[in-house]
């Protein structure tokens, strides 16, 4: 179950920082560019999410062991997010809104 | 835009990428594989039985009840239980050396049924052993030999990821960018999709391959400490990597103390965990001794077994290497850190699925560089309608290796099933019939056009793949529905996973038989180059 979590806190992240590139954030529906601000805070959430998975998993699995399991995951979605966003983009939403959700519930029911 | 770094790191990524590619696919498919060597190994030898039996003392007595009828008279003794990754429980004896005292016994082993513990006679198989070796060590060829093309290969593929990433300028805007239907566009994006996600892993694999032949590349730096003569390298390994030296017989004679009490006495430190190996060494002798080790592992390292007396019972001591036990010099932690890291022993099935999608990735991005290679010099090549022998070269084996590799791997399970049992030297066949097919496909596509070259070898890569389950469920009694129903994972995964792969060659002949290698035909708006825009060459 923390396994789940720790996927979603990282696909996550690299959905807020795909957001940030212009080709993407039109795949995913903001046809108008961000404002510097909007922008920042996109680009600054991404890198926590992912900073964040990161330092769980390293909490969890020791340093070594949870480096491997972040880098190794990180392949995984940043591949399953590519092929969404080529060929699913309107999917792509979807997941927004349930890895988005996910956490919400996660971390309301702790 | 014209860069002169950037034009010279292109030149030296394009051709120390293309050179030695195919090698470099060869060596990352059969690595790729070795992450499931265990898996594959059981595949290879379908005359074992999934047991019914999860009592691993049982087990254990099982098998000293079969080593005490077959090796009474061994000087050592191992049994290694079912663990996860390996479902086998196995007997192995070691006995006492002929006349010549320096010269240690022969080992012998034997699989055992974990239910009756008989013995089991399997086919004689080179197994998945013989296919991981073949990253590195190759075939057909002496090992120091090997060892020098392979380090080359794994030399010349650092230097391609290393200049690939400093010419590689939209790492970042591209980083998620897959355009399909593109023509070359799409397979520069696949390239970079492949070679980018899975940096970190690339990086690691060849890098910690390099410091694996550390010997073979740089025998120099032995050579300073230790001399050039032919005892040096044995000097250097016995002082970094030599195991403790276990205490010599000493020819008195005595009784050892019983195997159960020295496990119990581990699970008092342990717990009730999951057992991999005991052994006891100089059976009947004063200077006798067990081992115990647990399964699994301690974040990325191996846990160290206990050692006890095996007269007294005593703990003596952890086992481990010299180096490893005094102050740890940062050089082999550097070396150890590494090599652990490549092998991927400690990873549970998840990391290794994503080991060995990782594996692929890069298996494929040496594929796909190696396409587009072709792709660029076509498109010339048709423009100013001139023949390019290189061109054609690359074309064919592209095609006989990019397909040619997994079908003489599938060739190889397929001789597994379909060799008479009783073959002699079944095992050396095995792997013959895997270079056979290959060099059958590497030729292959030289007698046809390119494009139906692709097409007729995904064809006969797919009928291969989707062929061997059948064979399995046909020659041996593990057909997939029963290996599922009777829980068998490894059996069925590895069917499921042939399937899966064969099912992929079927999609790709489709795909390239409708629209060929590179989609529709161009349009002028396509003919916009990556080169023109300075990318790569």
């Amino acid at each position: 179950m923390i396994f789940c979590f720790y996927l979603y806190l990282l696909f996550f992240g690299l959905l807020l920082l795909s957001l940030t590139i212009t080709r993407h954030r039109r795949q995913l529906g903001w046809e108008k560019p961000f404002s510097s601000m909007v922008f920042l805070f996109v680009k600054g959430a991404g890198f926590f999410f992912l900073t964040a998975s990161m330092g769980l998993m390293i909490y969890q699995y020791g340093i070594a062991l949870g480096l491997v399991y972040w880098a190794a995951l990180m392949t995984l979605e940043a591949l399953i997010l590519t092929l969404l966003l080529s060929y699913y983009s309107c999917y792509v939403k979807l997941l927004w809104l349930l890895a988005g959700g996910v956490i919400i519930i996660y971390l309301f029911s702790r | 835009m014209a860069n002169p770094l950037h034009q010279s790191m292109s030149w030296l990524h394009t051709w120390t990428g293309l050179l030695l590619g195919w090698l470099l696919y060869f060596m990352f498919i059969t690595g790729t594989l070795g992450y499931f060597e265990d898996e594959i190994d059981r595949w290879m030898k379908p005359e074992i039985k999934k047991s019914h039996q999860i009592d691993q003392m049982a087990m254990f007595e099982l098998g000293k009840k079969r080593l005490q009828t077959l090796a009474v008279d061994a000087q050592s003794w191992e049994i290694y239980l079912p663990a996860s990754r390996r479902p086998f429980l196995t007997i192995w004896w070691q006995d006492f050396p002929e006349g010549d005292s320096d010269k240690r016994g022969k080992w012998h082993h034997k699989i055992l049924n974990a239910d009756t513990g008989d013995a089991i006679e399997y086919r004689d198989t080179a197994g998945g052993r013989t296919l991981y070796r073949m990253h590195y060590a190759l075939h057909y060829m002496p090992k120091i030999l090997a060892y020098v093309i392979t380090s080359v290969a794994a030399l010349f593929m650092l230097i391609a990821l290393i200049t690939g990433i400093v010419i590689h300028k939209r790492i970042f805007k591209d980083f998620f960018t897959f355009r399909p239907s593109k023509r070359q566009r799409s397979w520069l994006d696949i390239h970079n999709v492949m070679s980018v996600f899975p940096l970190p892993f690339h990086l690691m694999i060849t890098y910690s391959g390099l410091i694996f032949l550390m010997s073979t590349t740089m025998p120099g730096i032995v050579a300073t400490t230790y001399g050039v003569d032919k005892e040096a390298q044995k000097r250097f390994v016995n002082e970094v990597f030599a195991k403790d030296k276990h205490p010599e017989a000493t020819g008195i004679q005595a009784t050892n103390v019983d195997m159960l009490s020295v496990i119990s006495k581990a699970k008092e430190q342990w717990g009730d965990v999951e057992l991999a190996y005991i052994s006891i060494e100089n059976r009947g002798d004063t200077h006798a001794h067990i081992e115990v080790a647990k399964s699994g592992y301690e974040g990325i390292n191996k846990p160290k077994p206990l050692i006890f007396n095996g007269v007294t019972g005593e703990q003596i001591g952890i086992a481990g290497s010299k180096a490893e036990q005094n102050d740890k010099p940062y050089a082999y932690v550097v070396y150890k850190f590494f090599t652990v890291l490549h092998e991927g022993l400690f990873a549970d099935y998840v990391l290794r699925w994503l080991y060995f999608l990782s594996g692929l990735l890069g298996a494929g991005m040496v594929a796909t560089g190696a396409i587009l290679w072709a792709a660029k010099r076509r498109d010339i090549a048709e423009k100013r309608k001139i023949t390019n022998r290189g061109l054609l070269l690359v074309e064919g084996l592209n095609a006989g290796a990019i397909v040619g590799i997994p079908i003489s791997v599938g060739v190889y399970f397929l001789a597994n099933r379909l060799l008479p049992v009783d073959l002699s030297e079944r095992a050396s066949i095995e792997v013959d019939a895997m270079f056979i097919a290959l060099a059958i496909t590497l030729i292959y596509p030289f007698f046809r056009p390119i494009i139906k070259a692709w097409v007729e070898l995904l064809l006969i890569a797919a009928l291969v793949f989707l062929l061997l389950p059948i064979v399995n469920g046909v020659t041996t009694e593990h057909n997939i529905v029963e290996s599922i129903v009777n829980g068998d994972w490894i059996m069925a995964g590895v069917d499921m996973t042939f399937l899966l792969t064969g099912l992929v060659c079927l999609l790709a002949c489709m795909r390239i038989k409708n629209k060929g290698l590179f989609g529709k035909k161009s349009t002028k708006k396509d003919r916009v180059l990556p080169s023109a825009r300075g990318e790569i060459l």
